[in-house]
C-alpha cells in the first residue's frame, strides 16, 4: 500500500554540535534507490523519526545541489529531539518528506539577495544560501547577515568562516549585546539593528529572513522602512506540525496549512494571514 | 432576594468584577453559563432544577476572570470551593458566594433527579456570602442506599469486576471531558500531556484508557467531593463517579477524612499524622 | 438512482444480511450507551423508531479512534520498519442517519488532499453505508442548514425510506449500493418510482431548526477574526472536546509512537483543536493559548476555512455537539447570533 505515514530509513553519516543544544545530522538514505532518486527544493521540510519516541519537524538544511545526502539541524527541546540527540553516527532514523513549498529561487535570478538569519533560523536559510552559492553567477550581490544571542549560539561556525572569506559574499555577523567574547571581531547588536546599519537597497533585491518570531517582526518592519515591498521579502514560518500532509489539522493559520501552502511565505502573504501563529 | 437581584446589586456596587451564573439554555432541559459584567446583563440570570453545572470551574486560573468573582453556588458546588481554597487555587476573599437553596437538579425532562441529589446533605450551601431565599432543611435518606451502586461492584468477584470496568473503558474515546469539567483538575500540565517521560499513553486502547482513569482517580483521592460533573459530562456514560466514590471511601476508612468540609484542613495525601496506619511499611 | 421495494421489514433485512455472512454494524446498546457496534444477531439492534441518533458518529469506522499505521522493531539492534497492514474486511453499516452518511463525502476531500490516506480509503471502499431516513428530529437537529434533509441520500450507498403504508424502499445511490442490492435480489424488487412517499420526511424537515444563512455567516467570519465577541463565547467553553470527538466531520489527529521492549507501533489518534496543547510549540509559544481562540478556531474551521479550501461546510447538522456540550455552548446559536446582531468590524 502507498503508506503516506511510513518514513524512509536514513543512517546518520555524520553529526556536528553547532551549539550546546543544537546539532546537525548528515543523513544518507539506506535504500539505494531512494538515495539516488531523492530530490527536494530549498525551503522544504521533513518529519524526522526517532522510532519509539515520535516525529519532529525540521527543514532540510543542506542544499539540493548537493546530492547523495541531506542534512538537518535541530535544537533539543523535547522528547523526540532529546532522543535524536542521543543518537550516534551509524544509527538509523526515519525521514518523511520532502514536504511543503520552497523558496522561489527562480524569481531571485539576477537580483541582489539579502539573507537575514537569527539563531537556529539559519537552518532553512543555509539550504538556500548554498543553493545560490552553487549557482553563484545567476545572482547579483549576495549579503548574509547572521546573528545569535552569543558567540556560542552561532550555528554552522565553519561555514560562517567560509562565507566571510569569500569575495563574492558580503558577510556580516553579529551577537546580541553582552553575547560577545574576547576574540569576537563581528558586530554587536540585535539583528534588526545591524540590518539598519547595513541599510540594503531595495532595488532589484529580495530579502530572505528566518529566525525567532520577535526578530522576524522587527526585521520585516525595518525592511519595509528601507523601501522593500511586501513581495520582495520572503520568510519561512514555523508552526506546530504533525503530519506534514495537510490532514491532521494542527498547523492551520486561517485556511492556510503551513505544511502545504507554506512554510515559505512572502511578507505580503503573511500580512493576509490572521493572527493565529 | 432573588439571585438576579443579588447579582445586579453586586455589580452595581462594584463589590465584584463579574458574576458567573446560569441563564436559559438553547434546548429543553439545559442551561447555559452567563458571565455578567454589567448590572443589565444580570437580568438574564435564572435558577431552576436544570442548573446542573458546577460553576466553581470558572474560578480556576485558566479562565482568568477578574476578581472578585461573584458565583452562583449550590451546596455541592460550595464543597468544591472549599477544596480550591484548601489548595490555594483561590482566595476566600476573591470569591463572593451567592448561595442557592437547591432541592435537586436534573438533566432529564421527566424530572428524575441526578443520583447525587438523592443523598444530598447540603440543600443549603454551608459556605456563602449571601443566601438567596430561606434556608431549607435537609431531606432524610437511607445512607445504605448511597453506596448501593458501589457495593454492587464491590460484591462482584475480581474477574467480573475487571470485565465490567474493561467494558466501560472500551467506550472511552479520551476526550478528557471528565478532566476539563472537574474544578479540581486544574493542573497547568496534566500528567497525561507530559511526554518526558510519557507516563500515560494517549491512545484510546485498553491500557491507555485504564491508566488514564486510574491516575485521575488517584490524583483526586481525598480531594473529590462528588459533584458528579465528570460522570455527567461523559457522553459515553462511563460511571466515573464510582471510581471517585471508591477512593473517597478508602480515604475515609484510612484517615477519617471527608473532602469539602473544612477549608483549613489538609487533604490526607498532602499531609501526615502520627496516628496514620503504617502497618504496610516494612 | 434505482429504487427497490424491500419485501421484508427492517429487522428482517438485518437478519438476512447476517445470514448471508455479511459483517453488520448497527446501533446497539453497549454498556448503557447507544453506539454503532458490530452485531451478531438481529436481537442486538435498536430499531430506528427508537432513536434519533447514536452517541458517536460512524466516522470511527473509516477513521478509527486509534489506528496503527507503521510498525517497527529492533532485532539485534537492527531496525525493521513495516507498514501496519490493517485487517479491513467488507462491512455493512446499517441504521445510519443522513447526517452521518453525508459527512463522508465531506471528509473524503481532506483525507485525499495532496496525499491519499490509504488507511481511510481502504476502509471507505470496504464499507457499505445503509442509511435510514429520519422520521423524527429533536431540538438539536439542524441538517437543513447545511444542505441536507432528513431523507437525503448524500454519502449513502443505500437509503431506506418508507411509503405511506409503512413499507420500506431502498434507493441504491452508488455503485457499491447497486452491487449490494444485486446480492439480495430475493428480497429487493426494482420499481420505477416511489409515488406514495411517506409525508413524514417533509414533516421532519419542518421540525428541525430554521436553516442558517450560510452566506451571511461566511461573510461575517471572513471579516471578524479579531472581533471581541469571540471572548464572550470562548469564555464559557470548558475545552472538553466532546464536540470534536462526537462530530462526524471533525478529523484532526495526532501521531504518536508507542514502544514496548523491542517492538513499537506508530499510531494515528483522534485529537481536537479544543485541547490546550494542540498548538503548543516546543519553544513554549502557543498561538491559541486561551479557550476563546480555540473556540474561534472551531467555528472558523467548520463554517469558513474548510469552505475556502474545499467549497464544503465542515458540518452536517447532526446536533451531537449541542446535545453533548456540558455548558450548552450551541454552535447554531453562536453562528446565527452573529448574523442577527450584525456585528462587524
Amino acid at each position: 500500500m502507498n503508506n503516506i505515514y511510513k518514513p524512509f530509513l536514513a543512517k546518520i553519516e555524520g553529526l556536528n554540535w553547532e551549539t550546546p543544544d543544537t546539532k546537525t545530522f548528515k543523513l544518507k538514505f539506506i535504500d539505494p534507490e531512494v538515495s539516488e532518486k531523492f530530490s527536494f527544493r530549498a525551503g522544504q521540510f521533513g518529519e524526522y523519526s526517532a522510532f519509539g519516541e515520535g516525529e519532529s519537524t525540521f527543514c532540510i538544511s543542506s542544499s539540493p545541489t548537493r546530492t547523495g545526502y541531506i542534512e538537518c539541524s535541530f535544537k533539543v527541546v523535547g522528547k523526540v529531539t532529546s532522543s535524536l540527540n542521543n543518537k550516534d553516527v551509524g544509527d538509523v532514523i526515519g525521514f518523511r518528506g520532502p514536504y511543503g513549498n520552497w523558496f522561489p529561487i527562480e524569481d531571485m535570478f539576477d537580483k541582489n539577495l539579502i539573507f537575514i538569519g537569527g539563531g537556529i533560523g539559519m537552518a532553512p536559510l543555509r539550504s538556500l544560501i548554498w543553493n545560490c552559492l552553487d549557482l553563484r553567477d545567476k545572482f547579483k550581490d549576495i549579503t548574509i547577515l547572521y546573528g545569535a544571542r552569543s558567540v556560542g549560539d552561532l550555528c554552522y561556525k565553519n561555514e560562517l568562516k567560509e562565507w566571510e572569506s569569500r569575495s563574492d559574499v558580503n558577510f556580516v555577523k553579529t551577537v546580541d549585546p553582552g553575547g560577545e567574547d574576547k576574540t569576537w571581531n563581528g558586530k554587536i547588536g540585535f539583528v534588526p539593528t545591524i540590518l539598519n546599519e547595513i541599510s540594503p537597497l531595495p532595488d532589484t533585491a529580495v530579502a530572505i529572513t528566518c529566525g525567532p518570531p520577535i526578530m522576524i517582526k522587527y526585521v520585516l518592519q525595518n525592511l519595509e522602512n528601507l523601501g522593500f515591498k511586501p513581495n520582495q521579502i520572503v520568510t519561512t514560518l514555523e508552526n506546530r506540525m504533525k503530519c506534514g500532509l495537510g490532514k491532521c489539522g494542527r498547523c492551520n493559520v486561517g485556511h492556510t496549512y503551513v505544511c502545504i501552502d507554506g512554510p515559505v511565505f512572502t511578507a505580503g502573504q503573511l500580512a493576509e494571514l490572521p493572527d493565529d501563529f | 432576594m432573588t439571585p438576579n437581584q443579588i447579582a445586579k446589586e453586586l455589580l452595581e456596587s462594584k463589590k465584584v468584577s463579574v458574576v458567573v451564573g446560569y441563564s436559559n439554555g438553547s434546548i429543553s432541559g439545559k442551561t447555559q453559563t452567563l458571565i455578567a459584567r454589567t448590572p443589565e446583563q444580570a437580568a438574564k440570570f435564572i435558577f431552576n432544577k436544570y442548573c446542573v453545572n458546577n460553576l466553581a470551574i470558572y474560578l480556576t486560573k485558566v479562565y482568568k476572570l477578574p476578581k472578585p468573582i461573584g458565583l452562583f453556588v449550590k451546596g455541592c458546588d460550595a464543597k468544591t470551593i472549599v477544596g480550591l481554597i484548601q489548595e490555594h487555587q483561590v482566595k476566600r476573599e476573591d470569591v463572593y458566594i451567592i448561595g442557592l437553596n437547591c432541592e435537586g437538579v436534573t438533566e432529564s425532562l421527566n424530572g428524575e433527579l441526578l443520583g447525587k441529589c438523592r443523598f444530598c446533605e447540603v440543600h443549603t450551601p454551608k459556605l456563602f456570602n449571601v443566601l438567596s431565599g430561606e434556608a431549607i432543611s435537609e431531606k432524610p435518606f437511607d445512607v445504605s442506599e448511597k453506596f448501593e451502586r458501589l457495593n454492587q461492584i464491590e460484591e462482584m468477584p475480581v474477574e467480573q469486576r475487571w470485565e465490567f470496568w474493561m467494558k466501560e473503558f472500551d467506550k472511552c474515546v479520551r476526550c478528557y471531558a471528565c478532566r476539563q469539567a472537574c474544578p479540581l483538575c486544574y493542573c497547568e500540565q496534566c500528567i497525561v500531556d507530559k511526554t518526558q517521560p510519557r507516563w500515560i499513553e494517549s491512545s484510546a486502547h485498553a491500557v491507555g484508557n485504564l491508566s488514564w482513569h486510574f491516575i485521575r482517580a488517584f490524583h483526586l483521592a481525598g480531594r473529590c467531593i462528588g459533584c458528579g460533573e465528570c460522570e455527567r459530562v461523559c457522553h459515553q456514560n462511563i460511571p466515573l463517579g464510582l471510581l471517585n466514590m471508591k477512593m473517597a471511601k478508602e480515604i475515609f476508612e484510612l484517615y477519617g477524612y471527608k473532602a469539602g468540609v473544612d477549608a483549613d484542613a489538609k487533604p490526607p495525601l498532602t499531609d501526615y499524622k502520627m496516628e496514620d496506619d503504617q502497618h504496610f511499611i516494612r | 438512482m434505482k429504487i427497490y421495494k424491500l419485501k421484508t421489514g427492517y429487522a428482517e433485512f438485518v437478519n438476512v444480511l447476517l445470514r448471508k455472512g455479511k459483517k453488520v454494524v448497527a446501533p446497539t446498546i453497549y454498556q448503557n450507551t447507544l453506539l454503532f457496534r458490530e452485531i451478531n444477531s438481529v436481537n442486538e439492534i435498536v430499531l430506528p423508531e427508537n432513536y434519533i441518533n447514536t452517541v458517536r458518529s460512524a466516522k470511527e469506522f473509516m477513521f478509527p479512534i486509534t489506528e496503527p499505521v507503521v510498525e517497527f522493531s529492533y532485532k539485534n539492534k537492527e531496525l525493521q520498519l513495516d507498514d501496519y497492514e490493517p485487517e479491513v474486511n467488507e462491512k455493512v453499516i446499517i441504521g445510519l442517519r443522513p447526517c452521518d452518511a453525508a459527512a463522508f463525502p465531506v471528509i473524503d476531500d481532506i483525507f485525499n488532499y495532496e496525499y491519499k490516506d490509504a488507511f481511510y480509503n481502504k476502509r471507505r471502499e470496504e464499507t457499505i453505508l445503509i442509511t435510514i431516513a429520519c422520521e423524527n428530529a429533536d431540538e438539536s437537529c439542524f441538517c437543513t442548514s447545511v444542505g441536507i434533509k432528513p431523507d437525503s441520500a448524500q454519502g449513502s450507498d443505500i437509503l431506506l425510506k418508507k411509503n405511506t403504508a409503512g413499507n420500506y424502499f431502498a434507493y441504491a445511490s452508488s455503485e457499491k449500493g447497486e452491487r449490494l442490492v444485486n446480492q439480495f435480489l430475493d428480497i429487493l424488487e426494482e420499481i420505477i418510482e416511489l409515488v406514495d412517499e411517506n409525508p413524514v420526511y417533509k414533516q421532519t424537515a419542518e421540525k428541525v431548526r430554521t436553516p442558517l444563512e450560510l452566506e451571511k455567516i461566511k461573510d461575517w467570519l471572513d471579516k471578524n477574526f479579531d472581533n471581541p465577541a469571540w471572548d464572550e463565547y470562548g469564555a464559557r467553553c470548558l475545552g472538553c472536546a466532546s464536540c470534536a470527538f462526537l462530530c462526524p466531520t471533525c478529523h484532526c489527529f495526532d501521531i504518536v509512537d508507542e514502544m514496548k521492549y523491542n517492538h513499537g507501533l506508530r499510531r494515528k489518534n483522534w485529537d481536537a483543536c479544543q485541547f490546550p496543547v494542540f498548538t503548543l510549540h516546543s519553544s513554549g509559544h502557543n498561538p491559541r493559548d486561551v479557550q476563546n481562540k480555540r473556540y474561534r478556531q472551531r467555528v472558523m474551521h467548520k463554517f469558513k476555512y474548510y469552505n475556502d479550501r474545499f467549497n464544503k461546510i465542515l458540518c452536517t447538522g447532526c446536533g451531537r455537539c449541542i446535545r453533548a456540550c456540558p455548558v450548552n455552548l450551541d454552535i447554531y446559536q453562536v453562528v446565527s447570533g452573529i448574523t442577527q446582531t450584525g456585528v462587524s468590524k
